[in-house]
Formats: C-alpha cells, sequence, structure tokens
C-alpha cells in the first residue's frame, strides 16, 4: 500500500471524470454543492465512500439534466469503486478533491459563463 | 586549489565557516576561477584558484560597516559588541596567513576549548548558555558556560554569517542560512540569490511558515537561473535555521534545526516553465495567508512543503478549496499541469 501513488490514481480516467462533476458542482454557482463536499472529506470506509457518491450524483444530475452537463459515466462509476478496493478511500478522496482544486478549463468556463448567462 | 572545513556537529557554526572561508578565498583570488563549496559529509570542500594574501586591502570590503552586525551580534551591546567588531577585523587582516593553512588540510577545533573568542547564541543557537550544563539542580544557580572557539574559525564564521545569513522577523527573530549541497554551490550566486530574498518580505504567522516561504523564494531564484545560459544549478541540502525570541531584555532560544529542500528540488529538476508556475501560487498563498484570520491556509502550506505526504497534500488542499469557493477572497485555482507536477512529487 505504502507503494502507492497518489499521482497514479489522480491520473486515472474515472477518477478525472468524477473529479470534473465535482468540480462542476462546486464552482457552478447554480450548483454549489457543499454538502458534497463535505460528506467526501469525512468519508472513511467503502461503504460510506458508496453511499457519498450515491447522493452527490442524486444531487448532480438534477442539475446536469438542467443545465446540460456531461455525467459520469456508469464504466467510470464501476472503476472508482474499483479504485476503491484496491487502494484506499483516503487516497482516492485525496485525489478527486485534488481535481476539485484545478483551475476549470476554457471549455468549462465557456460552459459556466453561458449557465451565468441562463442561455442553458 | 582545495580547501577543507571539518565540521564540528554545529550546524549553523560549520556552514558560516564554510561560507566565511568562501568569501575571503573569492576576495582574494588572483583568477576567474569561481569559488565553489560542496558538503562531503563529514567536512566541506571549498574549491577555489589561487590566491595571494600580500594584498590584503579587498579583505577590508569584507567587514564593512554597513552589514548586518546587530544581527550577528545579537546578544551583545555596546562596548563588547565594539570590541567584538574590531577583533573580527583584527584576526581576519594579522593572521589571513594562518586562517588559510588550517584549512589547506583536515583539521579538527575544538570548539569547548578555555581559549579563543565566545561564540555567540545568535551565531548557533546551540552555543547558548545553559544547553550543556544543568542549571536548575545545581546547589548554586549557574547561568552555564560560553562556548568558546579559535579566533579565526569564529572569525570565518562572522564573515560568513554577515553576507550570507538571511534574517526575518515575526513570531521569532529567525536565522536562515542555507547548507550547501552535495553537490555544491557557488558563493557569488548565492550572495547574488540572497540579496534577491532580503528585499522580500516573508510570512510571519510561524517559524515554519517563514522558513516555507524563505524556501519558495529560494527556489523560486535558483529555477529563474536555471533558464539562463548558466546550466549550472546551485545544489543547497536545507535550510538551517536558529529562531530566537526576546523576554525582556534578553535574547532566548525559540526553536532550531533544519528546513528540508528537497521536495522543492525534486519539482525545479523535471520542468522549466511548471515549477516556476507552482512557486508562483504557492508564493501568493503564503501571502494571502498572511493576514489575520487566514493564517490556516499558510499553516497548512508550510507543512506541506516541509513535509509533502499525501495527508498533508489532504489538509491543505481542503483549505485552498474552501478559499478557492469563498468569492470574497481573490486566491488562485492550480492550473491543471502544475496539480499534476504537485501530486506526482507527493510522496504515501
Amino acid at each position: 500500500m505504502s507503494e502507492v501513488k497518489l499521482e497514479e490514481i489522480f491520473r486515472n480516467e474515472a477518477v478525472e471524470d468524477f473529479g470534473s462533476a465535482l468540480r462542476k458542482a462546486l464552482r457552478i454557482k447554480d450548483i454549489q454543492d457543499y454538502a458534497s463536499l463535505v460528506e467526501l472529506e469525512y468519508v472513511e470506509t467503502k461503504p460510506d465512500f458508496a453511499e457519498t457518491i450515491k447522493k452527490f450524483l442524486r444531487r448532480y444530475e438534477t442539475h446536469a439534466r438542467k443545465l446540460h452537463l456531461k455525467r459520469p459515466t456508469e464504466e467510470n462509476l464501476n472503476s472508482l469503486m474499483g479504485l476503491v478496493d484496491k487502494y484506499d478511500v483516503k487516497l482516492v478522496r485525496a485525489a478527486l478533491i485534488s481535481h476539485a482544486l484545478v483551475k476549470s478549463s476554457k471549455e468549462e468556463e465557456i460552459e459556466e459563463e453561458e449557465i451565468e448567462k441562463g442561455g442553458e | 586549489m582545495q580547501y577543507y572545513v571539518m565540521k564540528t556537529g554545529m550546524e549553523m557554526f560549520d556552514a558560516c565557516r564554510a561560507y566565511g572561508l568562501g568569501l575571503v578565498l573569492d576576495a582574494l583570488r588572483s583568477s576567474e576561477q569561481v569559488v565553489k563549496i560542496i558538503d562531503c559529509g563529514p567536512y566541506y570542500q571549498i574549491e577555489g584558484g589561487e590566491v595571494g594574501i600580500r594584498n590584503k586591502e579587498p579583505l577590508k570590503g569584507l567587514l564593512t560597516s554597513d552589514l548586518p552586525w546587530n544581527r550577528v551580534f545579537l546578544t551583545t551591546r555596546g562596548t563588547a559588541r565594539d570590541r567584538s567588531v574590531s577583533k573580527a577585523k583584527d584576526v581576519l587582516i594579522s593572521q589571513i596567513g594562518k586562517m588559510l593553512d588550517d584549512h589547506k588540510d583536515f583539521n579538527l577545533i575544538n570548539p569547548f576549548d578555555s581559549g579563543g573568542e565566545t561564540l555567540s547564541q545568535s551565531q548557533d543557537l546551540t552555543a547558548t548558555k545553559g544547553y550543556r550544563v544543568p542549571v536548575r539542580t545545581k546547589v548554586s544557580y549557574t547561568e552555564g558556560s560560553n562556548v568558546k572557539v579559535p579566533a579565526t574559525e569564529w572569525t570565518l564564521s562572522v564573515i560568513g554569517e554577515l553576507h550570507l545569513g538571511v534574517w526575518k522577523g515575526g513570531e521569532a527573530l529567525v536565522s536562515i542560512l542555507p547548507k550547501p549541497g552535495f553537490e555544491g554551490i557557488r558563493v557569488r550566486r548565492w550572495r547574488d540569490i540572497k540579496g534577491s530574498i532580503d528585499k522580500q518580505r516573508v510570512s510571519r504567522i510561524s517559524t515554519q511558515t517563514t522558513l516555507a516561504h524563505t524556501a519558495v523564494l529560494l527556489a523560486q531564484e535558483i529555477g529563474s537561473r536555471k533558464t539562463s545560459d548558466d546550466p549550472f544549478i546551485d545544489k543547497f541540502s536545507s535550510l538551517i535555521f536558529g529562531a530566537m525570541t526576546k523576554t525582556g531584555n534578553q535574547w532566548k532560544p525559540h526553536s532550531g534545526g533544519i528546513f528540508p529542500l528537497d521536495f522543492l528540488y525534486e519539482l525545479l529538476e523535471k520542468d522549466r516553465k511548471i515549477p516556476g508556475e507552482i512557486f508562483e501560487i504557492w508564493d501568493h498563498v503564503l501571502r494571502i495567508g498572511s493576514r489575520k484570520g487566514r493564517e490556516d491556509i499558510s499553516l497548512s502550506l508550510s507543512e506541506f512543503i516541509a513535509h509533502p505526504t499525501s495527508d498533508s497534500w489532504e489538509m491543505y488542499q481542503r483549505v485552498h478549496l474552501r478559499y478557492l469557493l469563498d468569492e470574497r477572497i481573490k486566491i488562485r485555482a492550480y492550473p491543471n499541469e502544475c496539480i499534476k507536477e504537485v501530486v506526482e512529487n507527493v510522496r504515501s
């Protein structure tokens, strides 16, 4: 376990997909899902992690439908849970939060601006 | 020509002596060869060209009155300080031959010899009176004894600290000295870098934030020089520091030790542009965290810079994210390539 580098998890496609969704959920003013962030920060076990992701997806789904946002795929959801099995909740959690800290990409910024203007 | 400074175990004193000798060689050199200091484990090796000691005029420039004497001799005042200043000047001019000869070979010095000059607390925190002898359990109270070192070594240490020590105030007054690494540093280059660091303000929340901020500024300077035509990179292994705090009229030791620089060098080694951007963000974050009520972000970032583990990273990024989501504070987010670079170097 000690050999695992955070970088490997950070670069994983599923983590990138969920991390991007988390970033949008926090940064887009119409969503600002702080509840999911707080829950994610304190999650320690795999069942709790699954429950937190479930709640996050449920909240995100409502906004994603309304704002036409890209949702994480089912395949990536399975991979994410696989990562938790393989590594540890703590590392996956840290990698996901790292993605939330990333500056929005150009496409995301345009997307956010359009949403703010109400042109969804 | 090679010179050696054997270590005594007093980190700051040893590094100051090596720097002092490097500066003396640089002042006296008759060729264009640059003076380089390398940490070789039990001793520092100083590489320089041929020197001539007939003309002692260049040495006078090493002990001018515009240097921070009041910092180096922080614990002495008035006539005692004046005496120390004139002693250093006198020894440098009159004993320069001995000074160089003593370091042409591996000569050990006895720092606890009864003769010689008193090493003050501000020159090395371990020289503080009362560190080595029990003062309270004795029948009659004593303040402890001074550490006496040979006058020539003491003078070298004074020269090194006067020119190359960085002093930062705050919670405590901290003297900081980057320790030369195994690959070596150039004396002149460090003098330039030090000049730039001295001019900049650093976070004063705690000794750790002061050190982390100084380390980031140092890495920024080294990184910017890396992109210049000269490919040599000065390798410092850590920052040696000694923090002192004033209690009434007396300066007392606060904390001392070394602050690691290996993580910053790991970032510097790989790329040219990205580390520069990371250090810019950290400088910006530490400045934001210098304000009252925002100490959490500078404390968590400095902890991460000192101990870059996944736990400290997570702790810091949580705090940073809170600030990012708070629109009242304009804090920068990390570009994707920067965060990848940081995460790549995080230790398990």
